[in-house]
Parts: structure tokens; C-alpha cells; sequence
């Protein structure tokens, strides 16, 4: 399994690795994060293949202009010219019914600014901007800074 | 005061279209929001950091810090969305393991090649650094120094490196990763037109009635502009999709011709499109009369090995590859003519029937056709010749520098075409498409940057992959890497990358925001600001020049890769780097620093800091005391204006959303070569292909040759190596960004079921990729949005766990030194 | 149950002689207010209205207006006809993140 490494960047993050000599191809210490724990030279397990998740709640977003992401599993859904699954749910015609988001309005507008009266074309591929997440953990932590708690930390 | 909720959605409602329109708000129409100063962001315009399809995104910031983007509604490439890697640019900077200080291998407080990273300041990382240099270039001269660069430095980072090398060490070794991405491509371009880039632009998205994907997957590679296309497809019904790869992907969910065909074989299929063009009497006769020549190509060229390889030893021309003769209509006719629909049927596996269709696409007059590829075509030991071969068949046809009939080569990285091609960063060449090997082309770089006659040296330097051989060899003994992952990048890292890195003889420098796989290798690590961290400009695929301002910060003392070339450029006077007879006959340039002579020259350093935009920051500016963006931008431009590269100048390009050169008299190019749209074409001429000599382009006669390494009966797969949506490149940034993490969070390796099932294997199962030179640990995937053929397997390279570099073979095209990461032969075991 | 209300804001571009004219039909609009205007052709507004498809359907007619090249939405959300009405101590106003928190739909 990958090793979820935090440790910061900082000065004394290396105090512990190993010091390795005289060996040519070893590059040691490791300080590589995404690599997890084997020397470049050298193979570990593969991770498992991780599940969806498949919980159908909604997640809250980054900022307002995130797109959801997807809360539930879309293994097997047709998407492509004749046929797309996801609006089987989240058309606006279906979404009293299915109790799905329905597609945001922004969907039905074409690149020219002009209202369609269905989702436009060039929105039609969900998956280009809306995925699925694995039940996984990062492997490294992300410091971004939710806008909300900028505006809290001033006062 | 009270307000309602609804007087708050609208303030925040009207303010995110102010911000994105650039129209300031009254004080009348926002008094909510003046006061209430703590909801505020500022919005601005940047370009993505990702691709080369070159979206522009809102940057919304508060306190130093980005907290939102979005798709910049006013961008005419990306008309307000970005794919989801675009959506999470917000993050990609916040990774908790940022590099915020220099880090050097030591042990008991010295330099040690085997030593720990140890923070070091800015002055004693320089000064080893420079000591390294010196002693090499004393010891070994100016061939014995390397850097690696990239398409993602921005346009003066780029310039700033290469003016470094090239006349300050007079080196040519530096060379960017665009190598292992665009090298092929401008080949192609070099090779038929004379000059670099895409004739056309995306507005041929619009126009096109037929568009044909030659290896290339637009669906995850080029999202926003697969909208585009699929824009245009489903709102239009007449419009066909054809879709040419060696395993299936997403973008075959939009095809109307869907066709998988044997590794290798595209180099037949565009032969017998070329044979039935002319077969069914479709070539545009007056068109190939009038801007047409033939000429026939050398075979036998090898495959970019190291030369005692049997395979390079084996080819007759490998020391010729770019040659050829002069050749007739009637010659190329019967050249292509044993290329029939059967003959390509059996050797490439797409029925005869799917290619006449494809075949006809081009053939039928009243049809526009778009051809796009990306790296199935230039990762290819044979991608100049499919390059020229594509080219063949538009050139046929005249379907070519107009409205919706485009050839289109797509780029990979955000500054492909911007920074590494057009500043030129390779090792043959200069800016503006010049190379060292012209003596009037170094004459003319040695007179804009004001320097002694005989500075740039007219050797071509050493390419990407030779840079790692030369490496491993000790003949390259200092090595500087920017702004790439080329440890993850690259191929066959086990025999030739890892090596050269850590062979004690030589000392690697690599300048990097994160703790990659590479400054893992590295020996000192430079930490470096990204993207919005400072003021840059990238070019996109399409000519498009961008621009954006430093909008926040940069973490601990990291800063931008220009600052660093810049400041290094201070530790070494002229005497340590020119010989004696330069300096003797140019006796005003003694004693003079390579920061005088390349950057302080009077030109780089004209624009006072005060000619900042108010409100923005400009950490090298600060540093150095003048606007350096726009000095060496302005430099820069000089090297094109009036040679058909013409850019605007710096100012403007802040103002727009991008403009697309030639920008003559303030306008931008859409189609180049076409008389009303290319400022450049001759009054009468119609069309006019100026960057050869006589005005015409060149169709060239090439031959099917077989791949370097085939499966056989022990390495019985092909593999193929790629990208996924989610991930750019090597991962370093959006395996950083949770939500892309957890979306896809490790590789895994796309296998026919049956090819699974022949070999014991299930979905999930762990095995071992193998072949000649390394392997790797994965997890079968049979059912995932890949769906290879029998006898292929695909693995995508942006996992640092697994890297499948280490099975890929360095064998490159002889001619573009671009490696084939699409083709070599490995097998899979079970763990 | 509540109404369902939506609010939204967008860039209308016109022609700039035409933005004396444009001017005075979208004050013509109950569902439309400006927050911000350039004499070069160039309206911030917000919209509200109830559902999705009356707010189509008055975008469809600013984009008729004579001399308007483009009305473009940048923002979206939807709430109901009650939270709007909740008042709000500026001092505790919410964030943009709290209001997404709660919003059903958002732009994209």
C-alpha cells in the first residue's frame, strides 16, 4: 500500500531517512510524496483497486464554481452520441421523479449565450467536468484555504 | 444594517459577472459589497496551467491566496468552461509539500552526492552550483553542461534559459520536454511548409463537416475542445466523427467511423487514403500545380538508438534521415499505388470498407475535413513521416488554410508552441523558427542581443534522450532541470535516466515546486514559484499568446524559474565562460558579468518597474530593479516581427484574451498561407506557402517501415503508454488536488479481457508489467473506459508509484529525436 | 411547499450606440435589475425569477432586445421563496461557501 506522507516540507522533514552510500543508481533519501515508499530503483504492491463511493450525498465544494462532484457510482452508464444515462436522472423533465439535481441552467445555454431547450451539446460529456471519487485518502494533504474561513479568520 | 439573503445572492450574483466582464461596479450599484469588504475577491484572468489547448480561467483571490476559479466566460477558445482538471486549478498550489527553500544532498555539513537534502540559502546553493559549472567548463568546455527545460516555462523564462546557454555558456545542450511531445510535429511542419505551427485555428472546430482523430483521444487529452467538436457534431447531423487509434477510448463514444488498427500501420493507412484520392480522380489537380511539389524521402533511417544497437547499425541511412530527391506527381502516384485498400486492410486490421469511408472523407470536395493528432502520431520512431503523410493528403485535396479544412496539429503542454518552439529552446534552434546551424541566423541572434560575432555556438546541441545517455556516459557533468518531471517522463529510466542522475560524477540541479521522482534524483533542489506565483505568458496551439500578472505570493523564498537563470547568470564574469581570442577581440565585454552582458544590455532592462500594472506584484522585478517580463519579451519579439512570427507588443497582451500570430497592424491571424485572412500572402497569389523559398509546400513519398521492437513469442504484448482526464502529465500537480486524487488515484494497466482470462487473470488482480529493460507493480483493468485490443495493453505514466517509463524503450525518430512511448513489446505476470 | 426562485447574474454586451435603447428595456423587465453599466455597450444584471423556465425564457428576450449582441449567465443558484426573505445582520453575512452549502444548485 502507498504510505500517506504529510510531513511538511520543512527543514527537518528528512532528519530520519535513511542515508544510503556508495551505491550509484540508489537516490535516497526518499522524498518523493506520490511515490510512497519504494526507492526508485525498486517496485512495492500495487494498491488495491479502490471502491466508489457510492453514498449519494452531496459533497460540500471548494468554492461555488467547483463542479459537483459525483456521489454515486457510474460504472457502465452509456454516455456517447445516441444515448446519455446521466440526464436519465438529472434532465430537468426527470428530476422531480428521480429527486436528482437537475442539471444547472448554465447547461442549456450555447456558446453563443442563447437558451436551448435541452442541455447544450457542448455540455453533453457529464464526465469531462463531473467524477466520480474513489474511498481513498489523498496521499497528501491539501492546504487550499475555503474562502469561508479567510473571511473568519479576520475577524 | 439588515439585508436579506436575497439582497446577498444578488450582490455576490452580480459581482462574479462584474468581475468576469471587467466592469467595475459603481458604488450606487454595490453598496452591499463596498460594505461589506469581507465577501470580496478579485477576479483575473489567467491562462490554465495544464494543457496546450490554452484555456483562459477567472482567478478569484483574497488575502494572498487563490480561493476560486472558473472558466473565464469572455475566453474565445474556452467560452466560459474548463474540464474538471481546470475547475480545480484553485488547488494545485496548496499541496502540503511544497519545496519553500533550496535543498542540497550533504553529509557533516558539506556536499555529498550521497548525503541527506539539507536546507541551504539561495547564496550557497548558487555557490556550489557555480563552482560545479566552473570546474566543468574549465575542465570540459561548454558540451560537458546540460540543462532541461519545458514547455511550461513561460515565454521569458524560456528565453531568459536560452540566452543563457546558448550565448552565455555557449552551449547548446539545452533542449525542453517538448522534445518527448511536439518534436515530431514540427518536424512535419519544417519538413513540408518551411515554417512551424498550425496553419489554421480552432475556429475550424465551427466550420469542419468531417473530423478524423489520426491517434489521438480529444475526450480526456483536449476536453474543452472536444466541446467543441461535439458542439459541432450533435448540433449539425450532416457532421461525421471519425475516430483512428490502437485501442478504444472515450473519444469513441462520439464516432461515426470508429477504426482500431495495428500499432505502426497509420504509415499505411495515410498511403492508401493518398492512393484512393488519386485513384478515384479526386486530387485537386489545379491546387498541387500551383503550390505543390513533390519530392521523395530517404528510407532506412534507423530508429534514434545508441549506435552500437544492432537496429542502428542495421540502417542504411540513419546518418541521412532527413534527406531526399526530387520527385513527379506521376512518380508519387505509382509510389503510393501498392498501398491499396486490401493491402492496408491486411496489414493495419481496419476493414477496407471503414477505410474508404474515412477515405472519402477527404476525397469528396464539398466536405471540409479537420484532421487533429497529438502524441499518437509524434510519439512515434516514425512522426515526421505521419506528420508529413497527413500533410500529404490535405495537400492533395487543397483542403488546407481555410475555413473548417485544416490539418491540426495539438499540443500537450500550455507552452509548447508559445515557449519551447517559438522562443526556441531545442538544441538546433533560435527564436523565430532560426537555427544555430545557419551562420546568418547566429549572426542575426548576435546582433539583437548585442553580442560579440561567434558567440552561439553552430553545433547543435545534444536532444532530450541523448542528454540522459550523455549523462550516464559522464560526458554531461552539470545538469539543470525546470519546470519538468523527466525522471517520470522519460524512457527507459532504468537503463538510461536514474543512471545518469546518479552517477557520482555528475551534479543535477532540478528547480521544482513539489518533491517529484526527479528532485528525488536530483542533487540540489531549487524551490520554485508556479503558475499565478508570478507574471508569465504562455502560447497555445492555435498562436495564441497569452499573458497573466503575479497575483499572489509564492511559499518560503521559492521564485520563478527566470529568476533563477537571471540570478545565476550574476556568479560567472565573461572570462569564466568565453575563450580568450572572443574576449581579445572584443575587449569591451571583459570583466563584465553574464548578467551585463545578457540581460543588463540596455534592452532587457529599458522598462522601469514603475510601468507594473498597479495592484500587482512582480517578485523578479523587485529583485532585479526593472520590468524584466517586458524587457525580454520585447528583445524576444524583435526576433519575429517582420518574419511572419510578428507579436503584439507587451501591454496588449494583457488587455486581451489571447491573440493569435502574425499580429499585424494589431491583428491577429486566423489562417495563414490564405490570401484575405495571412497579411503575408502576396496580392494575387490566392495561397502561398512563404516559408519555402518558391512558395510551394512539399509532399513527400514515405514508405510503411516497421516499429523498433515488435511483441514476439516472450514479450507477447504491445504496450501503450498515455494520459488519463483527470491527471496532467506526470501527476505532480493534480495527484495533489484531492478530488482528482480520489477520482483516479493510482494507474492501472487496460487489458482485453480475453487476453486477461488466457493468462489467469482477474480484474483487480496485482501483476507484474515487464519488459527488456524494467518492470512494474500494477492491478488488472478490464472493464475501464480503455478498451485495447487483443495483444495491447495500456498504461497511463502519471502515477509515481508506478512508473512505466522504466519499461518503455528509448528508441526516438531518427529525424525529430522524439521517443516512441506508444510502441514496445513487454508481458504481464500475475504477483 | 415554498417556491422554488432563481437567481442569477449575467454580461449583456450591446451595440454602443445601442445603450440609451437597451437601457430602457431592461428597466422595462420586473425580473431584471442592473447592478453595473458601460457606455461602450456592457450591463451587469441579476435575475430572479420563479423556475428555471421563465428565467430561459426572459434571457431568450433580452437577447431579442435591437442592438444586443449577447447576454451571457455567469451565476446561478437557486433558493426558496422563505430563505430569501430571512434577514441578516451584515456583521454575519453569509460567505459565498456558506450560501453553496445550502443552495441546491449552483452555477456548473
Amino acid at each position: 500500500m502507498k504510505k500517506l506522507i504529510t510531513a511538511l516540507f520543512t527543514p527537518f522533514a528528512f532528519g530520519t531517512a535513511i542515508l544510503l552510500a556508495a551505491a550509484i543508481a540508489v537516490a535516497e533519501p526518499k522524498i518523493s510524496t506520490l511515490r510512497g515508499s519504494a526507492n526508485l530503483d525498486a517496485e512495492e504492491q500495487a494498491p488495491r483497486m479502490g471502491k466508489i463511493e457510492n453514498h449519494d450525498q452531496k459533497r460540500q465544494r471548494a468554492y461555488p464554481q467547483q463542479p459537483p462532484t459525483i456521489p454515486h457510482d457510474i460504472t457502465g452508464y452509456q454516455v456517447d452520441k445516441n444515448f446519455n444515462k446521466c440526464l436519465d436522472c438529472h434532465a430537468r423533465t426527470k428530476a422531480d421523479e428521480s429527486q436528482a439535481p437537475m442539471v444547472s441552467i448554465t447547461h442549456f445555454m450555447n456558446s453563443e449565450g442563447q437558451f436551448l431547450a435541452d442541455v447544450t451539446p457542448a455540455r453533453y460529456f457529464c464526465n469531462q467536468c463531473h467524477v466520480p471519487q474513489m474511498d481513498v485518502k489523498p496521499m497528501v494533504e491539501n492546504q487550499f484555504v475555503d474562502m469561508d474561513n479567510l473571511i473568519n479568520t479576520d475577524k | 444594517m439588515k439585508l436579506t439573503r436575497r439582497d446577498v445572492i444578488k450582490a455576490q450574483a452580480a459581482t462574479t459577472a462584474a468581475a468576469v466582464a471587467g466592469v467595475s461596479m459603481p458604488g450606487a450599484a454595490s453598496n452591499l459589497i463596498t460594505s461589506s469588504k469581507e465577501t470580496e475577491l478579485q477576479w483575473n484572468k489567467a491562462p490554465c496551467r495544464f494543457c496546450g489547448t490554452g484555456c483562459s480561467v477567472s482567478v478569484a483571490t483574497k488575502e494572498g491566496k487563490v480561493v476560486a476559479t472558473h472558466g473565464d466566460t469572455l475566453a474565445p477558445v474556452n467560452k466560459g468552461l474548463n474540464c474538471v482538471k481546470g475547475y480545480f486549478l484553485a488547488k494545485i498550489m496548496y499541496g502540503k509539500d511544497r519545496v519553500t527553500q533550496p535543498l542540497l544532498r550533504k553529509t557533516n555539513g558539506k556536499y555529498d552526492k550521497n548525503g541527506e537534502f539539507t536546507p541551504v540559502s539561495w547564496d550557497e546553493a548558487f555557490d556550489i552550483m557555480a563552482e560545479k559549472w566552473k570546474t566543468t567548463l574549465k575542465a570540459k568546455g561548454p558540451e560537458a553542461i546540460g540543462m532541461f527545460g519545458s514547455g511550461q516555462w513561460t515565454v521569458w523564462e524560456g528565453y531568459a534559459a536560452a540566452k543563457l546557454m546558448k550565448a552565455g555558456f555557449r552551449s547548446n545542450n539545452i533542449d525542453p520536454n517538448a522534445r518527448h511531445c511536439m518534436a515530431s510535429a514540427v518536424g512535419g511542419f519544417m519538413r513540408t511548409f518551411g515554417i512551424d505551427e498550425p496553419m489554421g485555428c480552432y475556429d475550424d472546430f465551427e466550420h469542419a463537416d468531417a473530423f478524423v482523430l489520426w491517434g489521438s483521444n480529444m475526450a480526456e487529452m483536449h476536453p474543452i475542445l472536444w466541446t467543441r467538436l461535439t458542439d459541432r457534431r450533435l448540433s449539425h447531423p450532416h457532421v461525421k466523427v471519425a475516430v483512428l487509434s490502437t485501442f478504444e477510448h472515450r473519444s469513441f463514444d462520439l464516432a461515426d467511423i470508429p477504426a482500431i488498427f495495428e500499432p505502426h500501420t497509420d504509415l499505411v493507412l495515410l498511403n492508401a487514403i493518398a492512393n484512393y484520392i488519386i485513384k478515384s480522380g479526386k486530387v485537386n489537380k489545379d491546387f498541387v500545380n500551383k503550390h505543390v511539389n513533390f519530392r521523395k524521402g530517404n528510407t532506412d533511417i534507423g530508429y534514434g538508438l545508441r549506435p552500437d544497437h544492432p537496429l542502428q547499425k542495421a540502417a542504411k541511412n540513419a546518418d541521412k534521415a532527413g534527406g531526399s530527391v526530387p520527385y513527379t506527381f506521376e512518380e508519387y502516384a505509382n509510389f503510393v499505388s501498392e498501398y491499396t485498400l486490401e493491402y492496408a486492410e491486411k496489414m493495419s486490421g481496419v476493414p477496407a470498407r471503414t477505410i474508404e469511408q474515412i477515405a472519402k472523407l477527404y476525397a469528396d470536395p464539398k466536405t471540409k475535413v479537420m484532421s487533429l493528432w497529438t502524441m499518437g502520431t509524434n510519439q512515434h520512431t516514425r512522426g515526421v513521416w505521419v506528420n508529413n503523410m497527413l500533410y500529404n493528403i490535405h495537400l492533395l485535396t487543397g483542403k488546407i488554410s481555410e475555413p473548417g479544412n485544416s490539418p491540426f496539429s495539438l499540443t500537450g503542454q500550455p507552452s509548447a508552441c508559445g515557449t519551447a518552439r517559438e522562443v526556441g529552446t531545442f538544441s538546433h534552434r533560435l527564436p523565430a523558427d532560426m537555427v544555430v546551424k545557419n551562420p546568418k541566423h547566429r549572426e542575426f541572434a548576435e546582433k539583437v542581443w548585442k553580442l560579440p560575432a561567434g558567440t552561439i555556438p553552430g553545433k547543435p546541441g545534444a536532444h532530450a534522450v541523448l542528454h540522459n545517455r550523455k549523462l550516464k556516459d559522464s560526458e554531461i557533468n552539470c545538469y539543470w532541470v525546470q519546470v519538468n518531471n523527466n525522471m517520470q517522463a522519460a524512457p527507459n529510466i532504468n537503463e538510461e535516466g536514474l543512471p545518469g542522475y546518479r552517477n557520482p560524477d555528475n551534479f543535477i540541479v532540478v528547480s521544482e515546486a513539489y518533491p517529484t521522482v526527479t528532485a528525488e534524483a536530483a542533487d540540489l533542489i531549487l524551490p520554485t514559484a508556479m503558475w499565478v506565483e508570478k507574471e508569465g505568458a504562455y502560447g497555445n496551439a492555435e498562436r495564441r499568446t497569452q499573458f497573466w500578472h503575479q497575483l499572489v505570493n509564492a511559499p518560503g523564498v521559492a521564485k520563478s524559474d527566470m529568476w533563477q537563470v537571471v540570478e545565476f547568470s550574476k556568479r560567472f564574469k565573461t572570462e569564466d565562460v568565453w575563450p580568450t581570442e572572443l574576449l581579445d577581440a572584443n575587449p569591451s565585454f571583459k570583466g563584465k558579468t553574464l548578467f551585463d552582458v545578457l540581460y543588463a544590455n540596455g534592452q532587457v532592462n529599458q522598462f522601469p518597474s514603475s510601468d507594473i500594472k498597479e495592484g500587482y506584484e512582480n517578485h523578479e522585478a523587485e529583485d532585479f530593479g526593472f520590468y524584466i517580463q517586458k524587457g525580454l519579451f520585447e528583445e524576444y519579439a524583435t526576433f519575429g516581427r517582420g518574419k511572419a512570427h510578428d507579436l503584439a507588443n507587451f501591454d496588449t497582451y494583457h488587455e486581451t484574451r489571447g491573440l493569435r500570430w502574425p499580429v499585424v497592424d494589431g491583428k491577429e491571424t486566423q489562417w495563414r498561407y490564405r490570401e484575405g485572412y495571412d497579411p503575408y500572402v502576396e496580392e494575387g497569389k490566392g495561397v502561398q506557402f512563404y516559408g519555402k523559398p518558391d512558395g510551394k509546400a512539399i509532399i513527400f513519398a514515405l514508405p510503411y517501415e516497421p516499429p523498433a521492437e515488435s511483441p514476439d513469442e516472450e514479450y507477447d504484448l504491445w504496450l501503450s503508454t498515455g494520459r488519463v482526464l483527470e491527471h496532467w502529465h506526470s501527476g505532480s500537480m493534480t495527484q495533489r488536488v484531492p478530488e482528482l486524487y480520489k477520482a483516479v488515484p493510482d494507474a492501472v494497466c487496460y487489458v482485453h479481457p480475453d487476453d486477461a482470462k488466457k493468462r489467469g487473470m482477474r480484474r483487480g488482480d496485482e501483476i507484474k508489467v515487464i519488459s527488456r529493460r524494467g518492470e512494474i507493480r500494477t492491478r488488472v483493468e478490464t472493464r475501464g473506459r480503455n478498451k485495447p485490443p487483443l495483444g495491447l495493453i495500456f498504461v497511463p505514466w502519471f502515477d509515481a508509484s508506478q512508473l512505466i517509463n522504466k519499461c518503455t524503450l528509448d528508441a526516438t525518430d531518427p529525424l525529430s529525436k522524439q521517443t516512441d512511448f506508444k510502441k514496445c513489446a513487454v508481458k504481464i505476470e500475475k504477483v | 411547499m415554498n417556491k422554488e426562485i432563481h437567481i442569477s447574474s449575467l454580461i449583456i454586451q450591446c451595440m454602443a450606440e445601442s445603450f440609451d435603447s437597451v437601457q430602457a428595456v431592461l428597466q422595462l423587465f420586473p425580473q431584471v435589475e442592473i447592478h453595473a453599466e458601460e457606455k461602450i455597450g456592457k450591463f451587469i444584471v441579476t435575475l430572479e425569477t420563479e423556475g428555471s423556465k421563465k428565467m430561459m425564457s426572459v434571457i431568450e428576450d433580452i437577447n431579442k432586445i435591437p442592438g444586443v449582441l449577447n447576454a451571457a449567465m455567469v451565476y446561478h443558484e437557486i433558493s426558496s421563496e422563505d430563505e430569501l426573505e430571512e434577514k441578516q445582520d451584515l456583521e454575519s453575512l453569509p460567505t459565498m461557501a456558506q450560501v453553496n452549502k445550502e443552495s441546491i444548485t449552483l452555477n456548473k
